[in-house]
């Protein structure tokens, strides 16, 4: 950081030379960049084109400049459709219990982490916990089918427990957001905690001593101590995590819905691949699809912007 | 900082490598890219033949290659380099779309079905019109007049449609159990009803344990419209006297037929998780022998005997098939479409005219005596042996090494194919395909093509199918599937109503 700052100042004392010297000078940086750059430019950027068939009659075999412009035609039938309401709710619904259950899950686990002292059982514990995050969604669903269908282990061991009747965690679409969140948090916690533990282990070890002379305990060093440290990594993760409010993932919640649970697994990501996909009305989906990407940015935009006032350093 | 740095590359891995963990569909189109490969032939170089590319579909993940005997013969017999393409069939129409708007497809296309896109394709004239044109071939003009009808968009006929037998339809059930409770191969459906009890609750296995049940559903509506159908309820559209449509879930026959399966439902004579399971899964437990009775089409009979013998060591008589039982209004079964979808000829793979006539050329040899055998059975001596009476009998294979060759096979000529040596079980469906067709019921709709139902349709049935699974659930009672059914009328159904009755006035009834 340091040394950043040093070089920043020295490029500004030297103002008479051109901007081509700073690049010289970290040519090799610059070169490096230029792999993500393309990246970005070529499958981020360029094909953002292809939203200006939201507002057109898409039609493939007439291709992307003969097919016919309609305005915003898709988007006052998205938004009159009436399963507009019902799939927001849902889709707000889950992205909510995701919020309060799903993101504090990791920075609570990773806090616990960090009281571990022996350091092999907390390097065990910690690869074990995220092992969850590479098993692919499809896998997930049908475990959750094994262990939780009206013959799994689950329900049999309830009827044992003397519950009257098998639970339709499946099928019910009561439990359909509970078991959401529940996957999620089974399979996603355990990865979460990698950062935090990252910015933990930034945390200066005199602050401890310091604190364990002033007689401070263990909670009163969490709460004093690592807490504040890792606030501000807490607050980036929450900004870019309010901008997928509208994403539940699709693979998870396409899995797990069936015409029982149908009236609250509806959401968007969903109903973007049922239009666009199966039905081909691309227009109509990508229509849905900038809609969803709209409200990201101005979620982003407002959590920065709120992060800012209460004194946090913020995203941009 | 130091520290911080290494964990930012550790970080940086990770997330690159999670980024390489397998995502579904995507692998999909890798074997076959694979197979695709080399088809180099290293006896036939002189004479360079024509190229046909088809796109076909593939149950199992392994289709045939393009230098298994079975396409050597084909290319022998035609005349042309064939090169294969399959893609799975779970993700079969998704794909299809993707590549029909990447405008990359092969010559000849399987079709499966006339789903909204695949309609709005043919009218954007992304496939050969061949109404005019496949008469001119002696094989293809042999095709079945009412299928070809069935097939067409806006009376156009877009392809040559693959062809199943009417009366496919069936019930496959285990004949031990049933002896061991002591019943008749049932009826009615009432009759029905009782097997699936016994099979339930009288121990049908003999082993003491209350580990069966009677009958194994899906995700999938397939049984569930049998039943409808068998109860006296329409195939999908009722036409009044007057000439309007219903559709078959606004019938009082249709509710008498839900109220039995909420009956089975509700005593457990069914899966109580089945609006869960996935189709690829429904098969397992009638065949790890948890359940006796499958209603699907009548091959799943031989298909369930064949891997008991061949994987489980069971005896060679315990599944049996019968059609349909008798409902309140008599024998009624519901017929396939005689026919799964269409092969058509794709602008992309065959620009010119030409390209067109010499695929309908193509398809015609495949019709012929020879073409129908080497599609349907492979090559003499490879894949099956005559015995002396010149019965055919399959050879067989670990793995299927034609799969998904028959695909694009569509035997619009009757009668050509090689007599199969056949088990009883298979003698018996042949029998049931036979007694089914007089009790068929015509979907009226077939044929004609609505815009309404085309653009909103798929949304509209899953309504009425979810309405259903949750009735049968207990999750809604008939005044609640009443409410849904009005809500159908009121998002569309209205609509489509209105426009099957016009085109099918317009047909000319």
């Amino acid at each position: 950081m340091n040394s950043a700052s040093v070089q920043l100042h020295g490029n500004k004392k030297s103002k008479g030379k051109s901007k081509l010297t700073t690049i010289r000078k970290d040519l090799w940086l610059y070169i490096l960049l230029i792999p993500g750059l393309l990246h970005y430019l070529i499958f981020k950027y360029l094909p953002m084109w292809g939203i200006l068939i939201a507002f057109k009659d898409y039609n493939a075999y007439l291709g992307f400049f003969d097919s016919p412009w309609v305005g915003f035609k898709h988007f006052t039938d998205f938004f009159s459709n009436p399963d507009f309401r019902k799939l927001l709710s849902n889709t707000l619904i889950i992205s909510f219990y995701n919020l309060v259950f799903g993101f504090p899950a990791p920075v609570i686990m990773a806090l616990m982490l960090n009281e571990i002292r022996k350091e092999w059982y907390k390097r065990t514990i910690q690869t074990l916990v995220y092992i969850p995050h590479f098993i692919s969604w499809v896998i997930i669903a049908s475990l959750t089918y094994t262990l939780f269908n009206s013959q799994g282990v689950v329900n049999r061991y309830l009827l044992q427990m003397g519950w009257e009747k098998t639970v339709p965690f499946l099928t019910d679409g009561e439990y359909f957001r509970g078991m959401i969140i529940g996957q999620t948090i089974w399979k996603e916690t355990g990865f979460g905690t990698i950062i935090y533990l990252a910015a933990l282990s930034g945390v200066d070890p005199q602050l401890y001593e310091a604190a364990i002379i002033d007689g401070a305990n263990r909670f009163k060093q969490l709460w004093h101590i690592t807490l504040p440290s890792i606030k501000s990594t807490v607050v980036t993760l929450l900004i870019l995590r309010l901008g997928h409010i509208l994403d539940n993932g699709f693979d998870q919640i396409f899995l797990m819905s069936n015409s029982l649970n149908r009236k609250v697994s509806e959401v968007f990501d969903v109903y973007v691949y049922t239009i666009g996909i199966t039905r081909g009305a691309f227009s109509y989906s990508t229509a849905v699809g900038l809609f969803k990407g709209v409200i990201g940015i101005i979620l982003i935009y407002s959590a920065n912007w709120l992060a800012k006032k209460v004194g946090e350093s913020g995203l941009f | 900082m130091k520290k911080l740095s290494i964990l930012c590359i550790v970080i940086a891995v990770v997330l690159a490598l999670s980024a390489c963990t397998p995502t579904t569909g995507g692998t999909d189109a890798e074997p076959t890219k694979a197979a695709q490969g080399d088809t180099t032939q290293p006896t036939k170089a002189p004479e360079k033949k024509k190229e046909i590319s088809i796109l076909a579909i593939t149950f199992t993940g392994t289709p045939i290659a393009d230098d298994e005997p079975a396409v050597l013969a084909l290319e022998e017999l035609t005349g042309y380099d064939i090169k294969l393409e399959f893609l799975l069939n779970s993700a079969y129409e998704d794909q299809l779309n993707t590549r029909m708007a990447a405008g990359n497809l092969p010559t000849l296309v399987a079709i499966t079905g006339k789903t909204a896109s695949v309609i709005s394709y043919c009218r954007a004239g992304a496939f050969w019109d061949i109404t005019d044109e496949y008469k001119n071939y002696p094989n293809l003009a042999k095709a079945n007049d009412i299928v070809m009808n069935n097939i067409s968009i806006d009376g156009r006929i877009y392809g040559i449609y693959r062809a199943r037998p009417l009366g496919r339809n069936g019930i496959s059930y285990r004949r031990d159990w049933l002896e061991n409770v002591g019943l008749e191969e049932p009826k009615t459906m009432d009759d029905l009803y009782n097997v699936l009890k016994a099979f339930t609750y009288n121990d049908p296995d003999q082993n003491g344990e209350k580990d069966t049940y009677g009958m194994t559903w899906c995700k999938w509506f397939g049984p569930l419209d049998q039943i409808s159908v068998a109860f006296g309820a329409p195939n999908k559209w009722k036409v009044e006297d007057d000439g309007s449509f219903t559709p078959d879930f606004d019938t009082p026959e249709y509710m008498e037929a839900m109220k039995y399966m909420k009956k089975l439902y509700d005593e457990g004579l069914i899966n109580k998780d089945y609006a869960a399971l996935e189709t690829s899964d429904w098969t397992k437990d009638f065949q790890n022998s948890k359940s006796g009775v499958h209603i699907d089409v009548s091959d799943q009979a031989w298909r369930f005997q064949k891997k008991f013998i061949e994987e489980m060591d069971m005896p060679s008589d315990i599944v049996w098939v019968m059609g349909m039982p008798e409902g309140p209004y008599g024998k009624r079964v519901l017929p396939t479409s005689g026919h799964s979808g269409f092969v058509a000829i794709s602008k992309d793979g065959a620009p010119k005219e030409q390209d067109m006539r010499d695929a309908l050329n193509f398809l015609d040899i495949c019709n012929t005596k020879e073409g129908q055998n080497i599609l349907n059975y492979g090559v003499e001596g490879v894949h099956y042996d005559l015995n002396e009476k010149g019965e055919l009998k399959r050879r067989k294979f670990g793995q299927d090494p034609m799969e998904g060759f028959n695909q694009f096979m569509t035997n619009v000529v009757d009668g050509l194919l090689l007599q199969e040596a056949m088990e009883p079980v298979q003698k018996r469906r042949e029998e049931v395909i036979l007694e089914n067709i007089p009790y068929c019921v015509a979907n009226p709709a077939e044929p004609l093509t609505s815009d309404t139902y085309a653009q909103k349709g798929a949304q509209l049935d899953q309504m009425i199918s979810d309405a259903r699974n949750q009735f049968i659930a207990g999750q809604i009672d008939e005044a609640g599937f009443k409410a849904v059914v009005a809500d159908w009328y009121a998002q569309g159904g209205t609509q489509i109503c209105e426009e099957f009755a016009a085109a099918y006035k317009a047909a000319g009834n």
